[in-house]
């Protein structure tokens, strides 16, 4: 036990006795907590341990505990932990079905973790090489007959995902967050793939198209948790390719560990868990921005030094803009619920696209409206600007309002030599660039200023200062 | 070249006999005389523990035990009195069954042999085993919290077998690479330590081990062996265009082939033939 974990197990007996210890407590569970910051996995699974304890002493067990102690049934790796986990779990107000499964997993691996544990000392190491009170598997033994008549024979087949208590499953199975904007650290974000190929967060998660994403890292050793993400991620793969949805659902897992995950790593790393790996199915790892991506996803990871120490398991749908729009997280998630959260999402967007369609359709009509051939460009830029990002086939429709800029531009041009420079075609010219910046360069979207309605006002003003002074000329 | 010899009937070992006594590298292990059933591995785990039991005995108890780990639910019932058995012998005054427990426990990850490893490297009167075998019974456990350590003892230690080890354990650890490159560039160094700092840094960095490589080649002051180093990784993992690119590489590699020993011969024209340098 290292000074940090003295001042910590010492911090947690004295918080133990406070009369809100259950919230405090409660906090030094999150994987993010400062304590964790800088010690290794097994001082982690030692300090979890000590908190796990504290909180099984103090009955009935909140719900918000629960899925704590079911993460480590589920993806059992240390035996300290697995012994008090099944302890804490009997303290839950009373056995539900869904623990279950939880119990019969942890029964299976148990006995390869079998130890002798210590429990009420820190860390399950006491004084002696050989000092212990119990067992996982005893402890184990123990809840199965807690759980009574739900108990789950541990050599029957497993299975994934035990409904959960609606209180519980929505802290943890599938908990939609309220769509919110990208943040704009994620501008610095650059990823590179398996095939060595760099893109901005920007360039892989605003396409248009909603993406599964998972996170892992090579080096876990934990069977159940990343080995077990990536190879379920494989599973998303065909689902989707049997919805006919594998090209218009992207899937990516991003590592945990971009200093040592490079790209031929994640590629065998993937390839050897099932997935199929190319352009629109990707492994990615932060070259630049890992920490802008951490604070994005909020993700439960801790490092020691250059390495993972302990993380939870995080799945995230995103929709076409990059933005979260569900996450599933620390239990087992089930592939077929995640890929259903895709599908309504991109249904979802599909029908949002036909009404931003309908407005494009509105703004070619515009076309057709006799005015003067300023008028004309600038209507027509307006309109078809303001559905370019939706259109079902984004690159057609940029295709024509990169056409309609060219004749504006040329016919401004055409104009100016003419009649020669003046305010309205340097007001036209601005404002068509400023159109043109906000839909090439720097697209517009819901959180971005709309700065392409500042380039649509200044050829409006173009058009109107041509026409009032053409009016002034013909009354001459 | 090796003769190969045809075993006789007489020379070909005779098969064992039940009750036998097994023989391995020319020595007899002893009987246990263990009773048969479930209460066999409660025998062999008290002969395992006695420490006034002869080392060979124990020995033995330890091989039955452990070749019965695999019999998983047979051995289920006595699994954590086994552990509890290894950790005790991690203290046992008899250096081979403290090393044997040490790799099995290491090898299961296990908690106190862990921190009974890394309280010997950072305090010596405390340790069990030498610093070079601790880093390799904690290299099992690349979460276990050894990397700081290594790094510490591969700067001070002034055992080259204790810093290999610890450059092993190093070439997990990307925080780790600038002390690989600074050893790998260091003409003091020993050859061992900048061979192995060489394949360290291939695993962590493989551009900066080219970067390296490429320069070492055509320093003509450097060590034989360690230019050897240089144009196998080149020879192996490096990019023929570059290489192909390079005059000066091309020029050295051309004298290579022509002057020096053999070994740098040989390497110099599989180059050659490989890159079309």
């Amino acid at each position: 036990m290292n000074p940090h974990e003295q001042q910590f197990a010492a911090e947690v007996d004295r918080v133990a006795r406070l009369p809100d210890a259950a919230d405090v407590l409660l906090a030094l569970c999150d994987e993010q907590h400062a304590a964790y910051a800088g010690q290794s996995a097994p001082a982690i699974a030692r300090m979890r341990g000590w908190v796990l304890e504290a909180l099984g002493r103090r009955p009935p067990l909140a719900d918000a505990v629960i899925p704590y102690v079911l993460e480590e049934l589920e993806a059992p790796s240390h035996p300290y932990l697995l012994a008090v986990a099944a302890r804490c779990l009997r303290a839950a107000p009373r056995p539900h079905a869904s623990f279950a499964a939880a119990v019969s997993h942890a029964c299976r691996v148990a006995p390869g973790l079998d130890a002798p544990v210590a429990l009420g000392v820190y860390g399950g190491l006491g004084d002696g090489p050989a000092a212990s009170n119990t067992s996982p598997v005893r402890e184990l033994e123990e809840t199965i007959e807690w759980l009574g008549p739900l108990a789950v024979p541990p050599d029957a087949p497993g299975e994934c995902c035990a409904e959960l208590p609606e209180s519980i499953a929505r802290l943890v199975h599938w908990r939609a967050t309220p769509r919110r904007g990208l943040d704009a650290g994620l501008d610095r974000v650059m990823l590179e793939d398996h095939r060595g190929h760099s893109s901005s967060f920007r360039a892989l998660f605003r396409s248009g198209q909603p993406a599964i994403v998972a996170f892992f890292y090579t080096r876990c050793d934990n069977p159940f948790k990343c080995t077990l993400t990536v190879a379920k991620l494989g599973r998303v793969q065909r689902l989707l390719h049997a919805r006919g949805l594998g090209e218009s659902i992207r899937t990516v897992g991003i590592t945990y560990d971009p200093e040592f995950d490079a790209p031929p790593q994640l590629s065998r790393y993937g390839q050897d868990r099932g997935l199929v790996l190319d352009g629109h199915h990707v492994l990615v790892r932060a070259t630049r921005g890992f920490d802008e991506l951490k604070r994005y996803f909020a993700l439960g990871v801790s490092f020691f030094e250059s390495l993972v120490s302990r993380h939870r398991i995080e799945v995230f749908v995103l929709d076409g803009s990059g933005r979260i729009a569900s996450t599933f997280h620390r239990l087992n998630w089930n592939e077929e619920q995640v890929v259903d959260q895709a599908a309504a999402l991109m249904a979802g967007e599909k029908a949002g696209t036909v009404g931003s369609s309908m407005a494009s359709l509105v703004g070619l009509a515009a076309l057709a409206v006799p005015k003067c051939p300023l008028c004309w460009a600038t209507y027509a830029s307006v309109l078809g600007f303001s559905g370019a990002l939706a259109f079902p086939a984004p690159w057609a429709l940029q295709v024509l309002a990169a056409s309609l800029l060219l004749v504006y531009f040329g016919a401004m041009l055409w104009r100016a030599h003419r009649t020669g420079l003046r305010l309205e075609h340097a007001l036209a010219v601005g404002g068509g660039a400023v159109a043109a910046f906000n839909t090439f360069v720097v697209p517009a979207s819901p959180d971005t200023p709309p700065v392409m309605w500042v380039g649509a006002g200044l050829m409006a003003c173009a058009s109107l200062l041509s026409v009032a002074r053409r009016g002034k000329r013909s009354v001459t | 070249m090796r003769k190969h010899t045809r075993r006789t009937t007489a020379t070909r070992p005779k098969p064992r006999r039940a009750g036998a006594a097994i023989t391995l590298a020319g020595a007899k292990r002893p009987a246990l005389a263990l009773q048969a059933g479930d209460k066999a591995l409660s025998q062999a785990l008290a002969i395992l523990g006695d420490t006034d039991d002869t080392v060979p005995r124990r020995m033995e108890a330890l091989r039955v035990l452990q070749a019965a780990t695999f019999a998983e639910k047979q051995f289920d019932s006595v699994r954590a009195d086994f552990k509890a058995a290894l950790r005790k012998l991690v203290h046992d005054p008899h250096p081979e069954l403290r090393q044997r427990a040490l790799g099995l426990l290491s090898r299961g990850r296990d908690d106190y042999a862990q921190s009974t490893l890394l309280e010997g490297l950072k305090h010596p009167a405390k340790a069990v085993v030498g610093p070079g075998d601790a880093l390799s019974y904690l290299s099992y456990n690349a979460h276990a919290g050894v990397q700081s350590v290594a790094r510490s003892l591969f700067k001070e230690s002034k055992d080259d077998t204790v810093r290999e080890q610890a450059l092993r354990v190093m070439a997990s650890d990307p925080a780790a690479r600038g002390v690989i490159r600074t050893a790998l560039a260091n003409k003091k160094e020993p050859v061992s330590i900048r061979q192995m700092s060489a394949a360290a840094l291939h695993a962590l960095d493989p551009q900066a081990l080219q970067d390296w490589a490429g320069k070492a080649v055509l320093d003509k002051t450097e060590h034989e062996d360690i230019v050897a180093t240089g144009l196998t990784a080149m020879n192996q993992f490096g990019d023929s265009e570059l290489m192909s690119g390079n005059a000066a590489l091309r020029k050295r590699i051309g004298e290579m082939r022509t002057k020096g020993s053999g070994r740098m011969k040989r390497l110099a024209k599989s180059m050659t033939a490989k890159h079309k340098l």
